[in-house]
């Protein structure tokens, strides 16, 4: 016994080292495996400088019944590393938004800056971005939904990987940072070979799952960019869809700042 | 390790256990601390996988022989090689459901992480020499987690060099809710029933945008196009009360229509035209033309010229606007001063990182347009635009000039402005009617003025602070104006709707003798949009004189019927006032208006 226990003492204390060890960086692990994933999700995008793309919503009832939107997004990515892309959003039906535009500088983790155009007043509005739950346009996306998914928002956490279809995917717990966000948490299923996000469950702040949003017509664009080119967003809750079917992109057209600029929502 | 012989003892046996175990442990930390004094110490290499009847193949390519410690992880297992050096790229390996990566963690700690296979332990593991000569195999065969099918069953393959999968659409189950609850996973996916899509460097047929939203006007893209669009009115106003003598109609109608075209001639040149009309059935005064747009705007990267009639806003608050210089109002149209007669100018902005500066010459001083006999509301007294006077006479070419810059930042929007030339508030003199001698009629007067203005808006969160200022310099009385509010909104109200409240307060150093009816007032307000897809909006509002003269309340709301109907209903009432005011003469003709809008 006399010579056990010195040899186990130390053999415990290695022991401890390999498995213990291994133990406590797992829940490390599982947060910084999370955050490498959204990060190269993100790297993934990177490059693109400007797009432009047309875009059909399509809000459906649970009854069935459909109104359709139409609206142009711009989006340019900023070059600046402490500033966010700029998007500008030109609504053309219903006619009588026609005109409307709303441009918003993200900023990384902060609230943004949003301005909005009435074009029966010739007005430039700036106007509260504090509000990212409240339903765009009507439908089942809210303005927290439309932004791009920036790291900065959210806090990751790798879950598992899942098969997908023919792929796997990368099942990520992300928390949003921001307080004013509508949700407790989200699932983000991201395929393990281009880092595509295919699916994405949302759930409010009594965690209940309350929408759940499914990304399909992945295209490649330039080579480099894939693109979803059909977004559904389902509401649980009230059986309404909200499709957002995304016109053929066109990426680096040569937009400058000033295209991104209060004047230019005028036009 | 060696086989502990079992004819020992208990004791004996864990004895020698925890002996190989101490030196083993013993003989890594030896590694570990002194790896830097190795010469060469074990590598990986790559990592291989492939895909068996009932077990899936990690194989692990080593330049020495090393022996790792293997634990559960995540949805698999973790295997730990110490003093053990791998590549600088990612190594990626997969089969079936197995995916492996290789991670370094510390310096010389090199983790494998083994996904989609299951525990207690791998069912073989063992070493062999490499293929090619120097160098091991270090083989780990696991139990896959239980799934129907596979795909890549090709063994020894690796992802790296597999080409990238094609991109089909992917059917999840159908409730969704334990797929969430499911942490295993298993029994989430479904084969797709979809049809393939091309594979990835390959682009989708090009389809032209017309083709796939023939109804998106997307200025960008359509060049060299006519665009076309508006609306048609159709408007009943009831009034409230008799007219104060008596002759002026009950109830009015009248139908309107505003038309815009719009031409891309070139990207950056675009001209556009927006015209206006109104047919009042009982004020023929109300009958009336408008051009609001008809200009070229030119685009040179940071630049923008714009030469023609236009229609700019200036300015931050909602009740009051007093920076708002450039267009002249069409009275006639309401009473809310919110439609503008189109502005002659040549125009320039140039757009910084710090700000838009922007200049304007206008050639042409236009006068407001104001109710005939027959129109309501109204005082007693009806102005005679035929004896207009401008500076003077009765020329109304007279140039006028304006510079403005405007800057965004975090929490502020700030404009700053300067307009030196012909008023666009009237002065109103006494005069005669020139067909009828004998009745008496208000001549407006557009005399030289020079205005600087600033108008801020700071914004947080969901408080909105707004401010606007001016100071008129002219050849009566120079005057300085302010007004000064808040607006907040509480957003998400029952569900969906946004309920604004908001508040102004302004003030004329004019006092009693300003030529406007409000000199010192608070306008209380609120706004509702309940976000529905009819794009509803409520806005209620007082502007409340505070030397007793009355109050003006406001009620106005609109909804969207179908896809190209819009539904407004308004009520303007003003109060009782026992004073003396310029309100007294309108205090009569409150009135309720619906509008019928259809949209083109």
């Amino acid at each position: 016994m006399r010579h056990l226990l010195p040899r186990l003492g130390a053999a415990t204390a290695v022991f401890c080292l390999f498995v213990g060890g291994p133990l406590v960086a797992q829940s490390l692990d599982a947060k910084q495996r999370g955050d490498d994933i959204a990060r190269e999700a993100d790297s993934r995008d990177e490059g693109f400088i400007d797009s432009i793309s047309d875009v059909e919503m399509v809000l459906r009832d649970a009854a069935g019944n459909e109104a359709r939107r139409y609206l142009t997004i711009k989006t340019f990515e900023s070059t600046e590393s402490d500033e966010g892309n700029k998007s500008l959003l030109l609504f053309h039906k219903p006619l009588d938004v026609k005109g409307t535009a709303l441009l918003t500088y993200s900023s990384l983790g902060d609230t943004d800056q949003q301005w909005l155009y009435l074009p029966a007043l010739k007005r430039v509005k700036r106007i509260s971005s504090s509000n990212k739950s409240g339903p765009f346009m009507g439908s089942e996306f809210s303005y927290e939904d439309m932004m791009p998914p920036e790291v900065e928002r959210y806090e990751h956490r790798y879950l598992e990987t899942v098969r997908c279809g023919e792929m796997q995917c990368f099942k990520l717990e992300r928390v949003p940072v921001a307080r004013a966000s509508g949700y407790a948490r989200q699932i983000a299923y991201l395929d393990t070979v281009e880092y595509r996000i295919h699916r994405v469950d949302y759930f409010n702040r009594r965690d209940v799952l309350i929408k759940t949003l499914y990304l399909k017509n992945y295209t490649l664009y330039d080579d480099t960019f894939w693109r979803a080119e059909n977004m559904t967003m389902v509401n649980h809750q009230s059986g309404k869809t909200t499709d957002l079917i995304w016109g053929t992109f066109a990426f680096k057209n040569g937009f400058s700042s000033a295209d991104f600029s209060r004047t230019a929502m005028k036009n | 390790m060696s086989r502990i012989p079992q004819h020992l003892g208990a004791k004996e046996r864990l004895a020698r256990y925890s002996q190989q175990s101490l030196s083993v442990a013993l003989s890594a930390l030896m590694v570990f601390t002194s790896s830097a004094a190795f010469a060469a110490i074990p590598s990986i290499q790559r990592l291989r996988a492939g895909s068996h009847d009932d077990y899936v193949r990690l194989v692990i390519e080593m330049t020495q022989a090393s022996t790792p410690d293997i634990v559960r992880h995540i949805d698999g297992f973790a295997v730990f090689f110490d003093g053990v050096s791998s590549p600088e790229t990612v190594q990626l390996a997969a089969a079936g459901p197995l995916v492996a990566r290789i991670e370094r963690s510390v310096s010389t700690l090199t983790a494998v992480y083994v996904e989609g296979v299951m525990g207690p332990s791998p069912v073989r593991n063992f070493t062999l020499p490499a293929r090619n000569g120097s160098g091991v195999r270090l083989v780990l065969d696991f139990t896959p987690r239980p799934y129907d099918d596979f795909i890549d069953a090709a063994s020894g393959v690796s992802a790296a060099s597999t080409p990238v999968p094609r991109v089909r659409n992917i059917e999840w189950t159908v409730s969704n809710s334990t797929a969430v609850a499911d942490a295993s996973g298993a029994g989430e996916d479904v084969m797709s029933q979809a049809p393939p899509l091309p594979t990835p460097g390959q682009r989708r047929p090009q389809v032209p945008t017309e083709a796939i939203l023939p109804e998106a006007q997307s200025r960008d893209r359509k060049q060299n196009t006519l665009a076309f669009y508006g609306y048609v009115e159709a408007e009943v106003r009831p009034y409230l009360q008799r007219s104060q003598d008596g002759d002026r109609p009950r109830v009015t109608g009248s139908i309107a229509s505003e038309v815009t075209a719009e031409w891309s001639a070139a990207k950056g040149h675009d001209f556009k035209v927006t015209g206006f009309g109104r047919v009042d059935a009982a004020d023929s005064r109300r009958t009336h033309a408008e051009i609001r747009e008809a200009k070229y705007t030119g685009t040179f990267e940071a630049v923008q010229v714009t030469l023609g009639f236009d229609t700019v806003f200036w300015g931050t608050t909602e009740s009051f606007h007093l920076v708002d210089i450039i267009n002249q109002i069409d009275g006639v149209e309401d009473i809310d001063d919110e439609d503008k007669r189109g502005e002659l100018m040549v125009a320039g902005s140039y757009i910084t990182p710090v700000g838009t500066f922007s200049a304007y010459a206008m050639p042409l001083a236009r006068q407001r347009t104001f109710p005939g006999v027959d129109g309501r509301p109204n005082g007693p007294l009806v102005v005679d635009t035929d004896q207009v006077r401008y500076d003077g006479d009765d020329d109304p070419w007279n140039f006028s000039w304006a510079a403005r810059y405007s800057g965004s930042f975090e929490y502020l929007d700030i404009g700053l402005s300067y307009f030196d030339g012909i008023a666009r508030d009237p002065r109103f003199v006494a005069g005669l009617d020139d067909d009828d001698a004998a009745r008496a009629v208000l001549i407006p007067n557009y005399d030289r003025i020079q205005q600087a203005g600033i108008d801020t808006q700071v914004t947080l969160g969901p408080l909105l602070l707004k401010g606007e200022g001016i100071h008129q310099w002219n050849d009566f009385e120079d005057f300085s104006s302010f007004i000064a509010g808040f607006e907040y909104t509480a957003f998400g109200l029952a569900g969906k709707a946004d309920i604004g409240f908001l508040a102004e307060f302004l003030y004329d150093d004019r006092g009693e003798n300003a030529p406007v009816p409000f000199e010192e007032d608070v306008f209380i307000g609120a706004r509702a949009v309940l976000n529905d897809t009819a794009n509803t909006q409520v806005l209620a509002g007082a502007i409340i004189d505070l030397d007793g003269d009355g109050a003006f309340i406001n009620v106005e709301a609109s909804t969207r019927i179908g896809d190209k109907w819009r539904v407004s209903l308004d009520a303007r009432i003003l109060t009782q006032s026992n004073q003396p005011s310029a309100f007294r003469a309108f205090q009569d003709d409150d009135f309720v208006q619906l509008r019928i809008q259809r949209y083109f």
